[in-house]
C-alpha cells in the first residue's frame, strides 16, 4: 500500500480536513496543467473536482488499494477528462505534457496508468449504461440495487420471469455497445 | 446446438440449472471469444454494482468539495487572514445553500441538536465558531465542518468545537471523522460527553462497528436526552 492511501481515505470518509489538504497540495498544479493547455480556471476547477468524485467512486470496493503516488493517478485521471472535453468541443489537442510537471519513476506513472485506465473503464461503463433506453437503465439499476430479484419485479410491476429475461436482454444491449467501444475491443 | 452467448446472465445470476452450468463452464474453457464476453459482463456488473452504490455519498462528498474550493480560492493576506477565511466560507455556504436544501444531508430521522454561538475564546475563534454556528444551523454540514476544523486546530481543548464537529461530520455522514471526534469528547468529562457517546455510538453503527457501537452506547447517561434512543440502539445491535 502507497502512503498517498491515505488521500483515497479522505474521499472515502469524506473529511473536509484532508480533502482541503489534497487542494492544497493539488489543485494549483493541476490548474496550471489545464490553464497552459487551452483551459480556463474555472475548466481547471470542474476538472479537479469531478476527478476526485471518480476517484472516489471508483474506490469504494472494499478491497481498493492504492500502489502509486495519489498524484500521478490525479494527474492523469485529469488529463484524461480534459483531453475528452477538448475533443468533444472540436478545440485544439493538448500539446504540453501533463506528465512533466512531476518527477515521479517510470514505474509509478506505469502503476498509476493502470488505475487511470481501470477508472477509465469504469466510467465508460457507466457512460453506456446511459445510452440504453429508459426502460432498460431502469431494469439494470434496479437488478444491481442488492434486493432480492423477486421484489425487484414486484416494485416494477413485472413478473420475475418477465424481469429476468429483460434484464438479460438489456445486459446484452449493453454488451454490445461496450463492443463498439475501442476500450473493450 | 446450444447458444451459450444467451445464458452469460443465468450463469453469471446462478440461474442455470446444475446440468446446464457444467455445459456452459465446459464450452467456457474451450471458447476465447465466450470467455472474454462472460469477463466483460461479469465486470459490467460489478462495476454497476458498485458505483450505483457510491452515489449515494456523492452529493454530500460534492458539497465538500465545493466548500473546500471556495475556501482554497479565497485571496489571503497577512493583514486579516481569518476575516477573510470567514468571508471565503460565507462564500462557500452559499454557493452549496441549493445543494443543501435539495435534503441530501436530510439523516433519516438522526436529527442533530442546535448549536449554540458562544463568545469566549477570542476575536478570530468567535468568528469562526459563529459563522460555524450559522452554517450548522442551516445544516450546512460541509461549511460548518471546515469552519470548526480550523477552530480545534486553534483550540484543541475546546470540547464545545470538537463536540459540534463531530455533529457535522454526521450531518455530513462522514462517519470516519466523526468518531474520530466524538468518541474523543465522549471519553472526556465535559458537559457534551453523554451526549457525543449517542452520536459515535451511532456513526460506529454506520461504521457497522458493532462492538464500539454498543460500548459508546452504554456510555450515555439517564440524564441525558438521548438515553432512551441509547437504549433503544442498544437493543438493535
Amino acid at each position: 500500500m502507497h502512503q498517498d492511501q491515505r488521500y483515497i481515505t479522505f474521499l472515502q470518509q469524506n473529511d473536509a480536513r484532508g480533502i482541503a489538504e489534497i487542494y492544497r497540495l493539488y489543485a494549483d498544479k493541476i490548474k496550471r496543467l489545464i490553464v497552459t493547455n487551452s483551459g480556463s480556471e474555472e475548466d481547471a476547477a470542474d476538472i479537479f473536482q469531478e476527478s476526485l468524485v471518480d476517484i472516489y467512486r471508483m474506490s469504494t470496493e472494499s478491497d481498493f488499494v492504492l500502489t502509486c503516488p495519489f498524484e500521478a493517478f490525479l494527474v492523469l485521471v485529469c488529463k484524461r477528462k480534459w483531453l475528452n472535453v477538448l475533443k468533444k468541443n472540436g478545440r485544439s489537442p493538448v500539446t504540453k505534457s501533463f506528465d512533466d510537471v512531476s518527477s515521479f519513476k517510470q514505474e509509478e506513472w506505469d502503476s498509476a496508468g493502470e488505475y487511470a485506465r481501470r477508472e477509465e473503464r469504469e466510467t465508460t461503463i457507466m457512460e453506456l449504461l446511459e445510452q440504453l433506453g429508459d426502460k432498460c437503465r431502469e431494469i439494470i439499476k434496479a437488478c444491481m440495487s442488492g434486493d432480492h430479484q423477486e421484489k425487484v419485479a414486484e416494485s416494477l410491476g413485472l413478473t420475475y420471469a418477465y424481469l429476468r429475461k429483460k434484464k438479460s436482454e438489456c445486459m446484452a444491449g449493453l454488451a454490445a455497445l461496450a463492443r463498439q467501444h475501442p476500450l473493450f475491443k | 446446438m446450444e447458444n451459450y452467448f444467451d445464458q452469460i446472465q443465468d450463469y453469471l445470476d446462478g440461474q442455470l440449472s446444475a446440468d446446464g452450468q457444467a455445459a456452459f463452464e465446459q464450452e467456457l474453457r474451450g471458447n476465447a471469444e465466450l470467455q472474454k464476453q462472460t469477463a466483460i459482463r461479469r465486470e459490467m456488473q460489478d462495476v454497476i454494482a458498485k458505483r450505483l452504490k457510491a452515489e449515494q455519498a456523492v452529493p454530500a462528498l460534492r458539497s465538500t468539495l465545493k466548500a473546500v474550493a471556495a475556501a482554497q480560492n479565497k485571496p489571503t493576506t497577512r493583514v486579516i487572514p481569518f476575516r477573510r477565511i470567514v468571508i471565503g466560507l460565507a462564500a462557500a455556504a452559499a454557493l452549496i445553500f441549493a445543494v443543501v436544501m435539495s435534503g441530501v444531508f436530510s439523516n433519516n430521522g438522526m436529527e442533530l441538536p442546535a448549536m449554540e454561538a458562544t463568545i469566549s475564546r477570542g476575536v478570530n475563534s468567535d468568528s469562526l465558531f459563529n459563522a460555524a454556528s450559522k452554517a450548522y444551523n442551516d445544516k450546512d454540514y460541509a461549511a460548518s465542518a471546515l469552519l470548526l476544523e480550523q477552530v480545534v486546530t486553534a483550540d484543541t481543548q475546546s470540547a464545545a468545537a470538537r463536540y459540534y464537529l463531530g455533529l457535522s461530520y454526521v450531518g455530513n455522514k462522514a462517519w470516519g471523522p466523526a468518531v474520530t471526534h466524538l468518541a474523543r469528547i465522549s471519553s472526556g468529562t465535559s458537559v457534551y460527553a453523554g451526549d457525543a457517546a449517542y452520536f459515535a455510538a451511532l456513526s460506529y453503527e454506520n461504521l457497522n462497528e458493532k462492538t464500539a457501537a454498543r460500548e459508546q452506547a452504554l456510555k450515555v447517561p439517564q440524564v441525558s436526552p438521548y438515553y432512551k434512543k441509547a437504549q433503544k440502539l442498544l437493543g438493535s445491535l
